[in-house]
């Protein structure tokens, strides 16, 4: 009895010291990972979490401290933000890089004017700019071009009842200034009344004129297309203004009306279309997942493109189920065009001429809609988005995007017959058998004893 | 087996506790005030500034009564800064039961989207956001009524 005691004790004793030990070890394990901090080993299939090369090359170009204040939440996101601006932190010490949680520090919020959650802050020899998708690809184009310090110059036509930029008013534009100024550019009104666009003018706006452009004035924004020109047009039914001989000879056609859907809409009201269908490719509309465009009119694109080196690209249109209508309120809809209804088109044209070679180079966006660009509806689903995307596209800032964001391949498994019985075989036979055989072995050695 | 469990759960805690942002901000709706609707007789905003004390009018004490029961927080924040606006807080929510008075709620600023309102339980530690409804029917209050003595 005495030796079995004795046994029994030290069989406690080394186990208490095996869990001591083992608590030991881990705990240390656990501290030193701690310390460790950064270090890390990308084992994602394309290297995803590590920044790529032409990232670092664009922050080899730093002259002076980037600071970059990224506003999330301080969940699941926030941690991924974190990591990723660790990343741009280790590769470049000129990166200095900050998370702060917007609730949490609201005076920080505040002084920045950030107003949504998912908000990067990017400072750099005194310019600002604003990205609202915090990812590599947009923190890095973001960095390019407050490198490269160009600051765009967009006017906003005045003189025709347009929406001013000034106007805090629920028609007004104030908020799609401060967006504008957001990421990098300079927005000015500007008057046509001289027969001549500034020449300061790098982009030019029309924001839903009323009353028609008279000819000289409609003869500038003609010429200024035609000289490499960048405008954007927004226009709707209410208009007396004729925009079709701006933007025809380019291939996009206003044909006025309303647009009614009655399948995606915003609070039952038809007239208010919700758009989810952008069937290009073209930067303006990436990252919209969705545009209210209230009062909404319809577009035409021709089928042909007019010119040569001239690309129409239909950017969002509305349902299946929606209509264009020439008088919503009436009965009889049968004078109705049938959806879906383009409510935004973009005309690029580049051709390489002249007989000192070079390379001409028009935009044209035309929304056929002016009430989502207003103070109201501007942060409104993917509308400030659209507009960021369109002034970056009109610039030619596109070219900030050959930084290449790296996607998670998508690798279908192919279930053929042969996978088919080998995930049998593996899942309902070997398992359960191996679980099986170590239960039959665990009682034959038991019965020995 | 129940050894490794052992250790890998003390590790796991160990190093959750002294994690950076163990103490960053909770997401999860939290409940500041237990009570239920049908307890509470009268609702009073105070302006602290001045002392002035309203009653909620039966519409707004409608609202605040479906607001305060449970009282719940959008977020918890777990340290109180100036910028909250709580060093002088704009309102003093005090709601009365049958059992007695449930502790005060104090009123600050908005956050920075407007979604909500910085709030406090008096006499506890940590911030709150609370729903702006309740900011903004405790600031009626104070507009719409005249000092009751």
């Amino acid at each position: 009895m005495a030796v079995s005691a004795r046994r029994r004790l030290i069989g406690f004793g080394g186990a208490g010291l095996t869990i001591a030990l083992s608590i030991l070890v881990a705990i240390g394990a656990n501290v030193l990972a701690l310390r460790a901090g950064s270090a890390a080993v990308d084992l994602t299939e394309g290297s995803r979490l590590t920044l790529s090369d032409q990232t670092r090359r664009v922050l080899a170009s730093l002259r002076a401290p980037l600071r970059v204040d990224a506003f999330v939440r301080s969940d699941g996101s926030g941690r991924d933000v974190s990591a990723l601006l660790a990343r741009y932190e280790d590769a470049s010490r000129r990166v200095d890089a900050d998370v702060v949680d917007p609730d949490a520090d609201p005076g920080k919020a505040q002084r920045l004017g950030i107003t949504r959650y998912g908000t990067a802050v990017l400072h750099y020899r005194g310019r600002q700019v604003d990205v609202n998708v915090i990812s590599e690809i947009e923190i890095t184009s973001a960095i390019l071009h407050l490198v490269r310090g160009n600051t765009p110059v967009v006017c906003f036509v005045t003189g025709h009842g347009e929406a001013a930029i000034d106007d805090e008013g629920p028609s007004g534009l104030s908020r799609l200034m401060k967006l504008a100024q957001r990421n990098g550019f300079d927005p000015r009104s500007t008057s046509l009344s001289t027969g001549s666009v500034d020449p300061e003018c790098d982009l030019l706006v029309l924001a839903g004129p009323r009353v028609p452009l008279a000819e000289q004035e409609q003869a500038a924004v003609q010429a200024r297309l035609e000289a490499d020109g960048k405008v954007l047009v927004l226009i709707d039914a209410l208009t007396e203004a004729d925009v079709n001989p701006i933007t025809a000879p380019w291939g996009i056609r206003f044909l006025g009306g309303v647009v009614v859907d009655t399948e995606r809409n915003l609070n039952d009201d038809p007239t208010s279309p919700i758009v989810m269908d952008f069937p290009s490719t073209n930067q303006v509309v990436d990252q919209v997942p969705s545009l209210l465009v209230p009062a909404a009119a319809g577009l035409g694109i021709d089928d042909a493109d007019p010119r040569p080196g001239l690309h129409v690209s239909t950017l969002a249109r509305t349902s299946e189920r929606s209509f264009l209508s020439r008088d919503p309120e009436s009965p009889d809809q049968s004078q109705s065009l049938p959806g879906p209804v383009t409510v935004a088109a973009a005309a690029d044209y580049s051709l390489v001429g002249g007989t000192r070679p070079e390379i001409h180079r028009t935009r044209l966006v035309v929304v056929a809609g002016v009430a989502l660009a207003h103070n109201p509806i501007l942060d409104t689903l993917g509308n400030a988005t659209f507009f960021a995307n369109a002034l970056s596209w009109l610039a030619q800032h596109e070219v900030l995007l050959t930084v290449t964001a790296k996607r998670p391949g998508v690798h279908p498994l192919a279930m053929t017959p042969e996978r088919r019985d080998v995930a049998f075989a593996a899942t309902v036979v070997a398992m359960p058998g191996a679980a099986l055989a170590g239960a039959v072995l665990v009682f034959v050695i038991r019965r020995r004893r | 087996m129940l050894a490794l469990a052992v250790v890998a759960g003390l590790a796991w805690g160990i190093v959750a506790l002294t994690a950076p942002d163990a103490r960053a901000p909770r997401t999860r709706p939290e409940r500041l005030l237990n009570s239920s609707k049908a307890q509470i007789l009268a609702v009073e905003v105070v302006d602290p500034a001045t002392g002035r004390r309203v009653a909620a009018a039966s519409d707004q004490l409608r609202t605040l009564a479906a607001d305060l029961t449970p009282l719940l927080a959008i977020r918890a924040l777990p340290t109180v800064r100036s910028d909250y606006g709580l060093d002088a807080p704009f309102a003093r929510v005090e709601a009365r039961t049958a059992k007695g008075a449930l502790p005060a709620l104090l009123l600050g600023g908005t956050n920075f989207d407007g979604t909500g309102y910085y709030a406090r339980i008096e006499g506890r530690r940590g911030a709150a956001l609370v729903l702006v409804r309740i900011g903004d029917t405790a600031k009626s209050v104070l507009a719409a009524s005249p000092q009751r003595a």
